[in-house]
Order: structure tokens, then sequence, then C-alpha cells
């Protein structure tokens, strides 16, 4: 078998390759700036807040044993035995009929409107509830940590499904050239041109509000451009590099080319791109879900906690957390974009 | 300069083009499906709409629930027409329904409703039908002579078909459009009774040349109102000029009656000759929907039949000013306060600064409204917010409408300070970023060691090259603040573009919803033009024949 051919070692090595030694130097400068490090604790807390939302906040234990049975993580499999039951209701027959019960850190559901048996309508943050109750006397903490779910479920989901398309339509324009590039980019303009609020709203109003996923397609429709515009100039920037013309004169494929020589150096400047594209995600979920067209209502976004408090006149704490952990969200994600970009340029 | 001007606008054409074609492609998608389920056939005429006696008698059918199907043109096919509908095929399928019992109902109310502008194909079939077809064609035809008045001589003849062969033979010769063109010039130039008598005994078969005489703009008022008296009586759709109606009536009502028959002319039209042959691509829903585009004529509101373009002419200038003035602030306080932080960077005032701008780019403009709404404006001071929820364009409209040009920039003052905080911060972080960016280029270098003063080669040298990401940032800042706007409109109550679109979802007015998406992205076209022309300015070098064109 004819031995393939490749680039001589030396070549080989100055390509910025994102091998782990690169990685270990990106991660150790990103770390150096004390923002970027808030960031990072922002968003990992984030990230923790999102995944494990039903083990924080939730209406039923994370595990108990209730008359002589054994329940984990009623609240996921949805144990018909404990229909009608919350955090509260089993803990009062614990305490009658012995067994033990483990509650969740803040034992009220995200759409769990009857709290300790009396309702509470716009509560003052008390002991119970560290963050008051809202309008509907559902546990403000409790919905904004589900709303972290919301926000990066919208925010990452979209970012995905707006980078995968983005990224295949900027390479292939780059890659390919001519025609396909021309129409790449008149619709590239396109897009960029439609006002995302505009557009997503006529969207909604003809198809009717639909689920969270229409949303996050919608979202991802208006926000694949910089991804598709950054792949490309990338693209074509890398492919003049010589050690690309050497691999092109070598004969190697197309496919080869592109994952050896050229996805590890453009994947940087992308990746950036792209993360910036989470937090306008996030925004514009937000502001959708704070003008009513948003994500349906009983589920906890934190633009519709922030329509809750602006209808129901709530004065302090409803109308503050939501803005806040969505300021601090998007701030962090930001400074992570703007700290890779500068880690990435760096090495 | 004009050369480097023409060749963007050009390449801006398949833009546009695609943006026609994308909205198309939404309304067909969206639309298809929510009349899916209706299943109107889209030549039918509303059941419910049965034959009333004149004069109540109607062909107007503006109530019928395909009537916004009509104004976006579903009953067409998409891109090419190869059987066009008009009045002489609409005829002939009605005459084979009359030969079917179970159809004729329907195809008796469809003549009718057609008017006398079938009688020039219909009277001429009459006797080669069947008796029980010929039968409801004279019935269809009865119910017609009591619209053109000669009902009484109808019903003194003792063969109706003769009758009609005989009127036919008579007035036959009438049916001609250069006869109807001839009896409307003299009808508004000499007011000739007769004229108007005989226009009345064509009946719907005038209703071609009419519109195209009451598209001149330059008729008077007088003839105008006439000419509108007619179509009333013709279409039975009660939409009269008031007598010594202003200029903007005479428009709204003008486009009122335009965009119902555009609605309805194939039904009273007969294509021929070059017209028949370039209907095949005409006669479509993406040639309809091209002209919509390109004339910015979207029709009327669906939800309350006020043309659209004129809803437009209302709410556009006040989303532009907000949307306008919000950049003009972020201009002015990002290029100062970005030279000073990159003067002197890594100091307290930059470090802080930079912060402050962090943050704010962070903070949803929605949130900082409602802030402001809540703690540093009085919404008493707001006197438009009756409350403090935000109102649907309801008591507001008014009160902005009638506001001098000073307290609508007064009042605009807090919207476009909660709109622009985003952009402030945005330019601010860009303009010190290629501030320090250009400090360390060679030319600065060189007018330093020159021994230039530092105001000189920051003014003189740097902030020229500086400023021009800060151009290229307008147009793709200009689709965000029109998106900002609208929830910034929602939450002051400011009857702009936004206000009224939410409106719109809520009403279901398709009309005005696919209206809006394609102004706003000619606005943010527009703004991409303009901020081409002063990147040219900034930096002549992008023009031809200065050096290499820019890359994309």
């Amino acid at each position: 078998m004819p031995k393939r051919p490749s680039l001589p070692k030396a070549v080989q090595r100055i390509i910025p390759m994102f091998s782990r030694r690169a990685l270990r130097r990106v991660i150790r400068i990103y770390f150096r700036g004390p923002a970027n490090i808030f960031a990072a604790v922002v968003i990992f807390a984030a990230l923790f807040c999102a995944l494990f939302a039903d083990l924080i906040a939730a209406d039923l234990p994370i595990a108990c044993r209730l008359n002589g049975e054994l329940h984990i993580l009623p609240a996921l499999t949805h144990s018909e035995a404990l229909a009608g039951y919350d955090n509260q209701r089993i803990a009062a027959e614990v305490a009658q009929n012995g067994g033990w019960t483990l509650a969740p850190l803040i034992p009220y559901g995200p759409e769990q409107m009857k709290c300790d048996g009396d309702i509470q309508w716009l509560g003052a943050p008390s002991r119970q509830h560290l963050l008051g109750t809202d309008d509907n006397g559902r546990d403000v903490l409790a919905r904004l940590i589900h709303g972290f779910r919301t926000a990066l479920l919208v925010g990452l989901g979209s970012m995905l499904i707006g980078a995968f398309f983005g990224i295949a339509l900027g390479a292939s324009a780059a890659w390919f050239g001519g025609h396909l590039d021309r129409i790449a980019r008149h619709m590239t303009q396109t897009f960029t041109i439609f006002p995302a609020l505009f557009l997503i709203l006529a969207i909604q109003g003809l198809l009717g509000k639909g689920s969270l996923w229409q949303l996050v397609f919608l979202i991802a429709a208006t926000c694949w451009t910089d991804v598709a515009r950054a792949t490309r100039a990338e693209m074509l920037r890398v492919a003049n590099e010589p050690y690309v013309e050497a691999a092109r004169a070598l004969g190697l494929g197309h496919i080869r080319i592109l994952r050896r020589y050229m996805i590890p150096v453009i994947k940087g400047p992308i990746l950036v791109s792209a993360t910036f594209s989470v937090a306008s995600a996030m925004v514009i979920e937000s502001t959708l879900s704070f003008i009513g067209y948003g994500v349906a209502a009983p589920t906890a976004s934190w633009g519709g906690l922030l329509r809750d408090a602006l209808y129901s006149e709530a004065q302090g704490v409803l109308m503050f957390a939501p803005g806040i952990a969505l300021t601090c969200l998007v701030l962090a994600v930001n400074l992570v974009s703007e700290g890779l970009s500068e880690a990435l340029d760096r090495t | 300069m004009l050369r480097f001007l023409l060749r963007r606008i050009v390449t801006l054409i398949p833009t546009v083009f695609g943006i026609a074609l994308f909205t198309f492609i939404l309304i067909n998608l969206a639309l298809d499906r929510s009349s899916a389920h209706t299943d109107t056939h889209a030549h039918a005429l509303d059941a419910s709409q049965a034959f009333a006696p004149p004069p109540a008698f109607a062909v107007n059918d503006d109530e019928s629930p395909d009537a916004y199907q009509r104004a976006l043109a579903l009953h067409l096919p998409l891109f090419l027409n190869p059987a066009i509908e008009d009045i002489q095929t609409h005829t002939a399928r009605s005459l084979i329904q009359l030969q079917q019992p179970d159809t004729r109902r329907r195809a008796i109310r469809d003549l009718i409703h057609r008017g006398a502008a079938v009688i020039p194909y219909l009277v001429p079939e009459l006797p080669h039908l069947p008796p029980d077809a010929r039968d409801a064609a004279l019935e269809a035809l009865e119910a017609i002579a009591q619209r053109i008045g000669n009902h009484e001589e109808l019903a003194l003849a003792e063969d109706p078909a003769a009758y009609w062969a005989r009127y036919h033979s008579v007035y036959g010769s009438d049916y001609a459009s250069a006869r109807v063109t001839r009896l409307i010039r003299r009808l508004v130039r000499h007011r000739d009774t007769l004229a108007l008598h005989e226009l009345r005994r064509l009946d719907t078969f005038i209703l071609p040349e009419l519109m195209s005489t009451l598209a001149d703009d330059k008729l008077d008022l007088d003839a105008r109102a006439q000419l509108v008296g007619l179509l009333c009586d013709i279409s039975g759709r009660n939409d009269p000029l008031p007598p010594g109606a202003t200029a903007e009536q005479i428009r709204e009502n003008q486009l009122r009656w335009q965009e119902w028959w555009h609605q309805r002319y194939d039904l009273y039209t007969a294509f021929t000759g070059l017209r028949r042959l370039t209907g095949t691509v005409t006669e479509t829903r993406f040639f309809h929907w091209m002209r919509r585009v390109l004339t910015l004529d979207f029709g009327v509101s669906a939800k309350d039949g006020r043309p659209i373009r004129l809803i437009l002419a209302k709410r556009l200038p006040i989303t532009l000013w907000l949307s306008g003035l919000a950049m003009l602030l972020a201009y002015l306080v990002a290029i100062p306060t970005g030279i000073i932080t990159a003067m002197k960077p890594g100091t307290r005032l930059d470090r802080a600064l930079s912060w402050f701008f962090a943050v704010g780019y962070a903070v949803p403009s929605f949130w900082l409204a409602m802030l402001v709404l809540r703690f540093l404006v009085h919404p008493s001071s707001l006197s438009w917010l009756s409350n403090h929820d935000p109102s649907y364009l309801a008591g507001s409209t008014h009160y902005w409408e009638e506001l001098h040009f000073g307290a609508f920039l007064r009042q605009l003052i807090v919207p476009v300070l909660c709109l622009s905080s985003v952009s402030v911060a945005m330019f601010s972080r860009f303009q010190r970023a290629s501030m320090l960016r250009i400090a360390q280029a060679d030319f600065v270098r060189t007018a330093r060691a020159k021994g230039l003063s530092e105001t000189q080669v920051i003014f003189r040298h740097a902030l020229r090259s500086g400023l021009v990401p800060l151009v290229t940032l307008m147009a793709v800042q200009m689709p965000f603040l029109i998106s900002g706007a609208l929830v910034i409109e929602w939450m002051f109550g400011i009857p702009g573009m936004g206000l009224e679109t939410l409106d719109a979802i809520r009403s279901a007015d398709y009309t005005w919803l696919i209206a809006v998406v394609t102004v706003t992205a000619i606005i943010t076209i527009v703004a991409s033009i303009l901020a081409d022309i002063l990147y040219a300015l900034v930096d002549p070098r992008i023009l031809p024949g200065r050096s290499t064109a820019r890359s994309h």
C-alpha cells in the first residue's frame, strides 16, 4: 500500500493545532483575568442550576420513604403513588406515620401555587420563601432557578442549531466559491437585515404561539448569520496560508485538508462568535416572554417573571431578581466570549 | 462616489428580492396551513351572502371569510398560471354548472354576483343550453335586469329568451371597452346624465375602465364623487366620497376602492391579447406579491379596513424618530468616551468605564425601561400613560398625534435613553478597541515621531481611521434598534410600528404583519446604504479606482 502523502514534520509543528497542550495554554491564559474567572464561575453555576433544577427546587422530595414505600426522585418519574402530594404534605405525614424524607434545598416547585396550605400572594421575602412569592403564590426563587433552564435551553439550543447551519453555509461558500458563495452572501445579508424581533413576532403571529422548540428554531433562524460570516472569513483567510497550499499541492483530499489543517485553526473565532449568539438568543427569548409572545405561561422564564412583576405592581424582589440573573448571565457569556478570543489570539 | 453608490444599490437588489421571496414563502407556509381547514373554494362566494333584491343587492363580498385570501392572491397558483381565469372562463364554468342540478344554485348566484358583465358571454349561449339550464340562466338574467333597470320591459315580454336575444342585438355593441371609456369621459367632462344612465345600464361591465379612471389623481372632486357614487351603486359596497372631502380622505377612499378592485378584478375583466399572454406570469401569487412589495401597497388592514399604507405613514415616523435618535445618542456618547478611555488605557477611569459599559451592554433594555418607569420617572409626568399598565394603543394614539413637534421630542427623551443604553455601551467599547488598535499603527507612530501634539495626533490622524469600524456598525445596529423600539414602545405606550404590530398579532391582522416585516427590512436596507455612504466619506479607499475593493 503506498504511503499517503503528508507534510513534513516541521511544517506540521507550526500549525496551531488544538492539541491538549494548546488547549491547556488557552485555559491558562484565559484564567489570568479576574473578569474571566467571574464569568466562568457564573456560567458553571448557571449550568449547574439548569441541569439540577429539579433537585434544587421541586414540589416533591429527592427521596422519601412514605407508608413503607421508597420513592426516589418522584418529581422525575412522575410517580402515581405521590400524585397530589407535595413536600409540605409529605413532611406532615412522615411526622405522623414515620418514615423519612429528603426535601430539596428549596422545597417548592416552580409551578406550585399552594404553599404551606395557605396561599401567599406577592409575599415579601421570608424564611420560607427566600425571595418571596409572586402574584400567583408561587415561590420566586424556585421559578428563578428553573428560569436558568429555559434561558440556557433557548440560548444553547438556538446557538447549536444556528451554528450548525451557519458553519455549513459559511464553510461551503468559502470552499466552493463562485455562485454558491454569492448566494450565501446574499442570504446572510438578507437575514442580517431583518429586525429579529419583528420577524419572530410576525411568524409567531402567523403560525400561532407554539412550543418552546418553535421558539428555539425561530431564534436560531435569526442568529446564524454572525457564525456564517465568521466561518466564511476565517476559511478564506486560512485557505491562502502557505501550509494549506502545500497540503493541496501534495494532493490531499478536501476532507483531509479541512480536518487536519483548517478546522483546528478556524474553530477558535467561530467558537467566539457562536458564544456571542448565545447571549443575544437569551436576550431575545426574555424579551419575547416579557411582551407575552415567548415561552408559554406556566413555564418559568425570566422574561415571564418580569412580566408578572410588571402586571402585579410588585415592588422589590420580583422585579429585580430575574433582571439581575439575566444581566449576570448575559454579561458572563459576553465576558467568556471576549476572554476566549483574547486567549486564542495570544496562543 | 456616485458609481460606488450605484454599485452598492445594485448589489442590494438580490437582497430585496430575497426578502420578498422569503416573506412570500412565509406567508404561503403560514396561510396555507390556516386556510386548509376552513375549506373555502377560492372562486366560490360566501354561501351566507344569498341574493337579496335591490337596492340592498351587493356584488360586494368584503365580509366573506376568504377576503384576506384574495387579498394575498391565495386563489392563484404560485409561480405560473397556465389557465388564467377571467370573466369569460368564469362564465363558461357557470354555464357548465348550470347544466348540473346540484351546482345550479351556486352557478345562478355566481352569475348574479358578476352582474351585467356576463351578458356578452351569457346571452349568445342561451339558445345552445338545454331547457332546464336555460331557465336557470334566465332566472339569473332576471335578477341582473333588476340591477340594470330593464326588468319592467322584461316582464312585458312574452318570451324572455327572445327578449334577451333582441336586447343583445340592439345593445351588444355597447359592451366594448372603447365605448365605456367614451361614456366615462363624457360623464367626467360634461356631467352628461345620459352617459350616467347608460353607464348604470352597463353595470359591472364598466368596472375596469371606471377603476382606471379613478386611479387618475388629477380628477376633480365633483367628478370623482360622482364616479365613486356610481361605483357604490354598482358594487353595493357603501363607501362614498363625502362632499367637501379633504385630500387625505380622498386618498384613503381611493386606496380602499383600489384594494377592493385589486382583490376581484379578475371576476369582471376579460383578459385579451397581450394581457392574456402575460397573464401566465402576472396572474400568480408571486407576481402579485412582488407588485405589493415594489409599490409598497399592502392593501387594507384585516382588522378595520384602513389602508395599510396610511397606517404606516402615521406609525413609521414615530418608530424612526425613536430608533434614529437612539442611534444618534449612541454615536454622540460613544465617540468621546471611546477616545478618552483609549487615550489613557489602564487608568482607573478607563477600567471603571469599561466595566460600566460591559454591564450596560448586558442589561436588557426592557428591564431598564421597567425600572426607570417604576423608580425614576413618575408615571404622572408621562401624561399619556393613563395608568401604570402598558396600554395597547388605547388612548395613547390620540394623545401622540395631537402633540406638536417640540413636545413630541420631549416625550421621547426617556424612551430614547432606555432604548439606546445597549447601543451606547456597544459603540463605546468598539470605539475604544478601534482607537487602541489605531494607536499602534505605523502612521500614528510616525505622526508622533514628527513631534505633533497628542491632540493633533488623535484628531488629525487617528480618529478618522478609528471611526471606520463604528460607521460600519450602523448597518448592523439599525435592525437591532428597530427591534428594541418594539419593546420600548410597548412599555411607554408610544403608538409606533411596534405597538401596532403587537395589536395586529392579537387581532390576527396578517396583512399588517406581512407589511411590517417587509417595511422594516427595507428600512434597514436604507440604513445599510447610508452606512456605506458614511463609510466612503470616512475611508475613501473603498471607492472604485482608489484601491482594491473592500472584502466582504
